[in-house]
């Protein structure tokens, strides 16, 4: 795990209260039960903070598994 | 003028003038004539019904077909049941089994394949057309406009029929009420279609020619938030759930523009005044209205606009549903069935009008149970619809809504409303949401709240806020604090879920 990876992870853990274990690369919404729509917009608000950058509105709609935000924000100048 | 009037007043004028999209499809009066007339061929084509309402029931992707489908259906002077292609296999079948469709529009890969269904796929949309609107069935103002499925309590869904004249005087009253927001140029439908929240949208839509834009993913807030910008949308009518996410979205989104916001209006569940708040802050020019109504009296009959009562709301600790459409006579009764006409004393909130349902779709018993004598006129066996929900008359000529009846419970020997005690918490600084429900130990009732508050209150600002507000068989013995509400299906808190948190 890189520490995109593990910044990602652990954020998100912050954001529904789960352990960072219990957060993958396969992660999404689908198979994440407390990541609705609501922990979406606050896991969009918390990624902007913890690396202080602006995501884009057409990446953060995008934002349903880790694996995209991943992939995504390797682009971003972090 | 019953709907199919107004929508034919607006395809005949505006003619390059886009009315429906759902951001990839974007069709102009013309072409969303064409699209319907195409439709409404092969609906009557398919169909061998002569001299009575064809039912359609609607299983297609969120597209706007799905909207087209609703129009072409009542072009051919039928009704619509509109489904959803996330349910589970299980409730479509359910659902297309209990109203009796004549058709079912839907696609190739989708879970339906009966001999009544109709594939979108198989349209051809370029074929020349062979539509005659002359040889269609006129329709009665008491025909079905559309039938919409409810859960019910006993696990039975429930088809609510909802006629032409229902809804027509829905689309009037919009007209009437909204008049100011007439200019307003495109609606976000953000709810599912399915809801009658949904038909709210579209009367919006025929009163006033207002474009229709379907967002593709109705739970997804940054997508919401995306298409609200990108269409300068203006008229946004949601579940307050929705709205809370989406403007503390907004709210936190640096550089966020929401100024081309003119009407924001919630529905469906109840919120708290931070909303109003939130929403004054990022959306500067909108104003924002709370209406009420259950589905079985056409989309709301109460309304009130809120930004503008903020400290009087502030004052009273809740929020008003407002005053009772002009065409909606309504009553509040006791235990006995009388009339309240006091201030501040909780009874049934039951309504009567043109917008009152025909009853539920096969089901009379049920359909009967819903109504109750209108004891003001106990010569005329008047019915009114017992919307469930107890309501209070307020000095400020509002109502306002304290619960729903079927959750009174007796505690310690006082029948006491759950709500009283969300309402009474509500009322701390720093609480966002709150939901109290009844807990059962042995023959014993006792209150649990739920609580989402800022990191500033803690809990023993609660318990002495509790203690200063409530009487003591009040106080829920048990709060808890949650980092979010668990929402179901409509966005609406889920109440079951929280119980079963217990």
């Amino acid at each position: 795990m890189d520490s995109l990876e593990s910044k990602i992870i652990e954020t998100l853990s912050g954001v529904l209260g789960l352990p960072t274990s219990a957060i993958n690369m396969d992660s999404n919404m689908q198979n994440t039960g407390c990541w609705d729509s609501q922990a979406a917009v606050g896991f969009i608000v918390a990624l902007e903070e913890a690396f202080d950058i602006e995501i884009d509105i057409d990446d953060a709609e995008k934002f349903t598994s880790i694996k995209t935000v991943y992939d995504t924000l390797k682009n971003y100048e972090l | 003028m019953l709907p199919i009037t107004y929508l034919n007043k607006k395809l005949s004028s505006n003619s390059q003038q886009i009315f429906l999209s759902d951001t990839q499809t974007e069709l102009t009066c013309v072409q969303l004539n064409q699209v319907i007339a195409h439709l409404a061929h092969y609906l009557l084509k398919q169909s061998h019904i002569k001299n009575k309402q064809i039912a359609v029931a609607i299983l297609l992707n969120r597209n706007a077909y799905y909207i087209a489908s609703m129009f072409a259906t009542w072009k051919i002077g039928g009704y619509f049941i509109p489904l959803n292609t996330r349910w589970p296999e299980v409730k479509t079948q359910e659902v297309i089994e209990h109203c009796q469709a004549d058709i079912v529009i839907c696609h190739k890969e989708g879970v339906y394949h009966g001999k009544n269904a109709l594939y979108l796929e198989d349209i051809d949309f370029e074929s020349k057309l062979e539509f005659d609107a002359q040889t269609v069935r006129a329709i009665y103002p008491t025909d079905l406009a559309y039938v919409i499925y409810t859960s019910g309590s006993t696990g039975t869904p429930k088809g609510v029929m909802i006629t032409h004249l229902s809804y027509a005087t829905y689309i009037d009253w919009t007209q009437r009420y909204f008049a100011s927001y007439q200019n307003n140029q495109r609606l976000l439908i953000s709810a599912e279609l399915t809801f009658d929240i949904t038909m709210g949208d579209i009367a919006f839509a025929l009163a006033f020619g207002t474009a229709i834009y379907v967002a593709p993913n109705p739970a997804n807030i940054m997508s919401l938030y995306k298409i609200l910008n990108k269409f300068e949308i203006d008229t946004f009518y949601s579940v307050p759930t929705t709205h809370a996410a989406l403007f503390e979205f907004a709210s936190k989104k640096r550089k966020a523009d929401l100024s081309k916001l003119k009407l924001v209006i919630s529905g469906g569940d109840t919120f708290s005044v931070d909303l109003i708040k939130k929403i004054k802050a990022v959306a500067n020019n909108a104003h924002f209205y709370n209406v009420y109504g259950p589905t079985e009296v056409t989309i709301n009959c109460f309304a009130t606009r809120v930004d503008n009562i903020v400290s009087h709301i502030e004052a009273k600790g809740s929020i008003p549903i407002g005053k009772a459409f002009d065409v909606i006579d309504h009553v509040i009764l006791d235990d006995e069935g009388q009339e309240i006409t006091d201030f501040h004393q909780p009874g049934r909130l039951c309504v009567t009008g043109p917008q009152t349902m025909l009853g539920y779709f096969n089901a009379s018993q049920t359909s009967a149970n819903a109504f109750v004598i209108d004891s003001r006129y106990p010569t005329f066996n008047r019915k009114l619809y017992n919307t469930g929900d107890l309501a209070i008359y307020d000095e400020d000529g509002m109502v306002y809504l304290v619960g729903r009846s079927d959750d009174l419970v007796k505690i310690k020997g006082y029948r006491i409303h759950p709500n009283e005690a969300t309402n009474a918490i509500l009322k701390l600084e720093g609480i966002h949401e709150a939901v109290t429900i009844v807990m059962k130990t042995g023959n014993d009732n006792y209150l649990k709240t739920f609580v989402t508050l800022t990191a500033s209150v803690s809990m023993d600002m609660v318990q002495s806020h509790l203690q200063a507000t409530l009487p003591d068989y009040m106080i829920p013995r048990e709060v808890v604090v949650l980092d979010k509400m668990p929402l179901n299906n409509s966005g609406k808190i889920d109440k079951l879920t929280l119980k079963q948190y217990s």
